[in-house]
């Protein structure tokens, strides 16, 4: 249909804006507001995605409203953008998720142009599309099934943009661009899996697990109609794309290409406040140019004009904004018009919005500090984000990642402490299962409920008497019927069954530190073993301070079923190591077994501990073996043996314990010997703690190796055996004599401490 | 109709609310000049663009000859000619379209344009320039029209402005002697480097001047028949005489056949600095450039096909943006001899050259030059070596009237850090990207303009001929 073509042509470029995200991670702010409207960087999100679509020669677009859709609705009418786009609002309070938004978008017929672009309302991005709309013409020119191209960036995979418990990793013919592979990874996995079918069909596949998926797709009509069909879907990222790609079936098959964008191009999407700090920052330091402080999007061109000064500070320089002289500025800061900051103050890496006060001695640092915010003098704000109209009296202190919601008033002296989120909307759902934020009628309910119930009800305990707000929590989502979908949308921040709620909150907060986060991860993911040692920390309190974020249990859910890196799978080291022991000729020196067990202890990627585990178990064998049955039976004979024979070996063990904790590996193989078949009666005599005496006595084990494993078995580390002998009393009276002998000289406090623990 | 009475924008905006296709014109070059294909360094190799692609209002094609085919292949990468010449397009369709009456309702629609333009990041000054040459051409017509005309008519004419419906409520009005706040501004002879912010001063007492000026047609007229002596009259009335506001029916005319010139002279001032190619580049000459400058490419090729003289040219890659390897291959491919250099080899192969030549983003008046970051330690390398410093550039809208000290915001921009190649691993690391430099007059030998050889100290007298000094220098507001 030649003529059809045609018409298709002149058909304006359109696009579709999902002006809601879907999910929760921007609350509490967005109770007041939507995403959208919320300001980055003293400019609503939508202002910067319909700029830049405007730029890109979009001349009609459709913003998709679902939660306060009123408020976008007026927004958008009430805005002086430029007449090079027509903006219409699409309303639809009765969707959940974007794949309602799109069969509703279906339904109403508007979308005609090929392609359309679809992004979703909180990307910031600089990125010449239109070379990206070519390719995409011609490509679904010559096959209609090539429906879809999804811009993707290339970051560093640590980059603060990603979302760290959502690892996408993507599959990508390297010939023709076309994704085969859409998957991400939960935070514990290692592992992906890549049907083996595509090995057919494509002949160079990459697998990139550094890239970055921007929200902006390029879409034939046909996408809308597919959504049609596949009722159910119900996101296009998790669900349409990932399901697309993995179609094996010809003919049934919606291809889908990425489009990278070029180094100096830009794109992110703000998921979160930690994706909202990130966001904010790149634009500061101008990644993104020209989209920077210093080039308001149109209609603020009118009211506002900021300069660019160095170290990229940007003031406003049309309002009455006044900083007094002993006010430092420094390291990217934004500064909003008629802002007021008194003497003494302090604002490093932060915005400040419009009208806002800041008191005397005032210190900010990393936060954002949306517009009409009041702040008493001697309060100090460190990687918070305060909403519009908040009051903070004197001496506050807003700790990181906190969330101050709109007019909130924090008490005088009050310390919030790290990753809260206070509220003092009525809007909220609190209690209620099951509430969707999206959805309208549903949060009516809920409305109807908060209205009902009454006033509105301060915790003074988190705001202080003079205070206004209450500690919000988000809703654990598993208790609802439809908990499966519940736990798809959490998806993009949280993190269903590993993360907890309360980590999942803070992975979204401002001050959650990425690196150490996939460091940790890399760490978890190559085996707990490691954990220990290196002592991880998160930078990031699980109660409140500073601390180890969720170590130890963590850990330990990984001990056992962790497959160390660069160790050939299914392979028993200690026993490998046991069998060199056995095969050791007491006529040759030690020093060559040293050296064969060092050697497989590389190759194997094993321990020192493991070493000395083996080389126990070696003593093991060889001891049964001399005694028999009838020896075994007597302790004392055993001790004997094992005497003679360990003293043997401790040059060995002099060689393999560089570091004292290396000598746990010992105790670990004496653990594991009293457990051995034919042991049985040796270890009903006591006979572990007898070996743990020995080895003090004849020096081969230090008191600090004794007190390295006593740490860990406390801490429940270690296999069930070695926690059963650990919690025996003869081991106990042991350790405690042990501990007495020490304190002869030392203190008496660490041994009421010690009974304490003990306890 | 609308008339407009203050050049804030949106008074623009109501002024063109009736002619949607100009105003949407406008409102696409504005978002241009923001995010799209004007906003980036001109000196860098951005990836240059595929084709147009239909329907995209972005660039659609102009009607004048070389420079259009230079945007047409160049795609996203624009010259800032091309830039000019769309921005000129511009104005001339929304001058050429809509009812103004007087020169004064002119200016006042030039200035708002020079503000929109400012607004929207244009960190280019040509598009400032070019608006102040228009104000410039706009007051000249204005003057020659006057001065045959018999100066008696012009209280009649005074009384029929057409205006008159739309003046501000005369509650509002200020007493006569409010006029005279003004007299104590200096007279023009420092006028360069007065503060831009009298034009807020004068622009928000404009509407008051016009309805002073019919209820005292008495001083007006005072002023039209006694000589142009500013002491003698206010400040306001010296800005804009009265019969700025007055119909002329010839004006219109006259003032589009001005516009005409003006984008002739852009076209051939590339021309007339190509011919002096000849003067200035000798055989078996050494010439080092620096980065990427079409004025410079168009004059060396002149002289090497025109003026068949054997050069070699030694080009400074111009890194980040790495210009020069654009211009290397422009250059070999019409048969020029050229090196690349990277940047820091510059000083080491400076004793051998024979001549600098370097680009201009902007000249200023003083004599000093706003060229690609990088120019600077060209020009200084060359000083030390005495080697002249040369610098090639069209005055038509690259003349600013600024000196150093004002206007900074024009005079440097900081593009993406990603051009620098390096990822942000620490936060304690700011990667900064500048994109431009300020050569002192004291480096720089000669200018080879479109006006022929110009000397840095001369500069500050071409401007007199260009600007009308009581046109704003920034437009801010």
């Amino acid at each position: 249909m030649p003529a059809d073509e045609v018409d298709r042509e002149d058909i304006k470029l359109q696009a579709v804006l999902l002006a809601d995200s879907f999910t929760r991670t921007f609350r509490p702010a967005s109770f007041d507001k939507p995403k959208v409207l919320c300001p980055l960087n003293n400019v609503a999100m939508l202002d910067y995605t319909i700029e830049w679509l405007a730029s890109s020669g979009v001349e009609e677009l459709f913003v998709f409203c679902v939660q306060h859709s009123d408020l976008v609705q007026a927004y958008v009418q009430s805005s002086t953008w430029t007449t090079a786009i027509k903006v219409t609002c699409v309303k639809d309070s009765t969707c959940t998720n974007p794949g309602d938004a799109l069969r509703e978008l279906d339904k109403r017929g508007l979308v005609r142009s090929d392609p359309f672009i679809m992004m979703s309302g909180d990307v910031v991005t600089n990125v010449d599309v239109r070379e990206a709309l070519q390719e995409h013409k011609k490509r679904h020119k010559s096959d209609s099934a090539n429906m879809m191209t999804v811009l993707m960036k290339e970051v560093p995979h640590n980059s603060p943009l990603r979302s760290v418990s959502d690892d996408l990793i993507v599959g990508i013919n390297s010939n023709t661009n076309q994704i085969c592979m859409f998957e991400s990874r939960k935070f514990k996995d290692s592992n992906v899996q890549i049907p083996s079918s595509f090995f057919d069909a494509q002949s160079n596949i990459c697998v990139k697990s550094d890239l970055l998926d921007c929200g902006i797709d390029i879409c034939s009509p046909d996408v809308l109609a597919r959504f049609s069909d596949e009722f159910d879907y119900k996101d296009v990222r998790k669900q349409f794309i990932r399901n697309s790609v993995a179609e094996e079936e010809e003919g049934l098959q919606n291809k889908i290409f990425a489009h990278f964008l070029g180094s100096t191009e830009y794109a992110a999407r703000v998921h979160d406040f930690r994706t909202y700090n990130a966001v904010s920052k790149d634009l500061i330091r101008r990644w993104c140019y020209p989209v920077v402080p210093d080039n308001l999007p149109s209609g603020y061109e009118r009211k506002y004009a900021y300069e660019y000064s160095r170290h990229f500070v940007y003031r406003e320089v049309k309002g009455n904004t006044v900083i007094a002289r002993s006010t430092q500025i420094k390291n990217g800061c934004i500064l909003g018009a008629n802002a007021n900051i008194e003497e003494g103050g302090r604002v490093g890496s932060s915005v400040i919005g419009n009208d806002c006060y800041l008191g005397k001695n005032v210190v900010v640092e990393g936060s954002h500090i949306w517009s009409n915010v009041q702040i008493g003098s001697n309060v100090k704000i460190t990687q918070a984000i305060i909403c519009d109209g908040v009051k903070i009296k004197e001496g506050a202190v807003i700790s990181k990642g906190c969330v101050i919601g709109s007019n909130c008033i924090i008490g005088k002296g009050v310390v919030v402490k790290p990753y809260s989120r206070i509220t003092c909307s009525l809007n909220t759902d609190e209690g209620d299962d099951g509430d969707d934020d999206w959805s309208d009628s549903e949060e009516d309910e809920d409305v109807k409920e908060d209205v009902g119930g009454g006033e509105f009800e301060s915790e003074v305990e988190v705001v202080g008497d003079d205070g206004k707000g209450k500690l919000w929590h988000p809703v654990v989502t598993e208790e609802d019927g439809g908990s499966s979908d519940e736990e798809e949308e959490w998806g993009e921040g949280g993190g269903g069954e590993d993360w907890d709620e309360f980590v999942s909150v803070e992975s979204q907060s401002i001050g959650f530190d990425v690196k150490s986060a996939n460091e940790k991860k890399i760490k978890l993911q190559s085996g707990g073993g490691l954990l220990d040692d290196s002592g991880v920390s998160m930078g990031g309190g699980g109660g409140g301070e500073e601390g180890e974020w969720g170590s130890e249990n963590d850990g330990d859910m990984f001990f056992e079923e962790a497959h160390v890196v660069g160790r050939q799978k299914g392979i028993d080291v200690v026993k490998e190591l046991r069998d060199l022991c056995l095969e050791h000729d007491h006529n040759s020196s030690f020093q060559n077994l040293a050296i064969e067990l060092n050697s497989f202890k590389f190759s194997q990627n094993a321990t020192y501990e493991d070493v000395n585990c083996g080389a126990v178990l070696a003593v093991a064998e060889r001891v049964k073996e001399t005694l028999g049955d009838e020896g075994l039976a007597s302790v004392a004979k055993v001790l004997g043996a094992l005497k003679k024979e360990l003293v043997l070996w401790t040059e060995l063990f002099e060689k393999c314990t560089p570091r004292k904790a290396d000598e746990c590996g010992i105790i670990v193989g004496a653990e594991r010997l009293v457990c051995l078949p034919g042991f049985e009666k040796f270890r009903a005599g006591g006979g572990f703690r007898f070996i743990l005496q020995m080895l003090h006595d004849e020096d081969i084990l230090s008191e600090e190796a004794i007190a390295v494993w006593k740490g860990r078995r406390e801490k429940g580390e270690g296999s069930k055996e070695g926690l059963e002998l650990f919690a025996e009393q003869s081991v106990k009276d042991f350790l405690e004599w042990l501990e007495e002998g020490d304190e002869e000289d030392d203190d008496d406090s660490e041994e009421e401490s010690e009974e304490e623990e003990e306890d | 109709m609308p008339h407009i009475y203050s050049p804030t924008s949106e008074s623009l905006r109501t002024y063109l609310s009736t002619h949607a296709h100009v105003l949407l014109a406008l409102d696409t070059f504005l978002l241009s000049l923001r995010l799209g294909e004007f906003n980036n360094p001109s000196y860098s190799d951005i990836p240059s663009r595929p084709n147009e692609i239909p329907g995209s209002p972005s660039f659609r094609a102009t009607d004048s000859g070389e420079l259009k085919e230079e945007i047409n292949k160049e795609g996203r990468k624009v010259s800032r000619s091309a830039l000019t010449l769309k921005a000129m397009e511009l104005v001339r369709s929304i001058v050429g379209t809509t009812k103004w009456t007087s020169a004064g309702e002119l200016l006042i629609i030039l200035e708002a344009l020079g503000r929109l333009f400012h607004s929207s990041y244009a960190k280019d000054p040509c598009l400032s320039n070019t608006i102040r040459r228009l104000m410039n051409l706009v007051r000249t017509v204005e003057e020659d029209l006057k001065t045959p005309q018999p100066t008696p008519g012009a209280l009649s004419v005074n009384t029929n402005l057409p205006l008159e419906g739309n003046i501000v409520p005369s509650g509002a009005l200020s007493p006569p002697n409010n006029i005279s706040r003004s007299t104590s501004t200096p007279s023009m002879t420092s006028a360069f480097a007065q503060n831009s912010n009298n034009t807020d001063l004068l622009y928000s007492n404009l509407d008051r001047f016009r309805s002073d000026s019919i209820s005292m047609s008495e001083t007006t007229t005072l002023t039209e028949e006694g000589p142009p002596n500013p002491t003698n009259v206010s400040g306001i009335a010296r800005k804009l005489p009265g019969y700025f506001f007055s119909y002329k029916a010839e004006f219109r005319q006259m003032v589009m056949e001005g516009f005409q010139e003006v984008i002739d002279d852009l076209e051939e001032g590339r021309r007339e600095i190509n011919e002096q190619a000849g003067l200035h580049i000798h055989s078996n000459e050494i010439i080092l450039t620096y980065s990427l400058s079409r004025t410079i490419e168009n004059f060396l090729l002149h002289a090497h096909q025109k003026e068949k003289r054997q050069f070699h040219v030694i080009i400074a890659e111009g890194a980040p943006h790495f210009g020069g390897h654009v211009m290397a291959n422009k250059l070999s491919s019409k048969g020029v001899r050229v090196t690349v250099i990277n940047d820091s080899a510059i000083t080491a192969l400076m004793p051998r050259v024979n001549l600098l030549l370097l680009p201009a983003h902007a000249i200023l008046a003083n004599g000093g030059v706003v060229a690609p970051s990088g120019s600077h330690l060209c020009a200084l390398s060359a000083l030390a070596n005495k080697v002249p410093t040369v610098v090639v550039s069209s005055l038509t809208f690259k003349l600013c009237p600024m000196y150093p000290h004002e206007g900074q915001d024009i005079m440097q921009d900081f593009v993406s850090p990603a051009f620098l190649g390096v990822g942000s691993e620490s936060d304690n690391v700011d990667l900064i990207c500048p994109v431009h430099d300020y050569i002192p007059p004291e480096l720089i030998k000669l200018f080879i303009t479109n006006v022929g050889g110009v000397l840095p100290s001369y500069v500050y007298r071409l401007l007199s001929e260009v600007y009308c000094v009581e046109d704003p220098i920034v437009f801010k507001g």
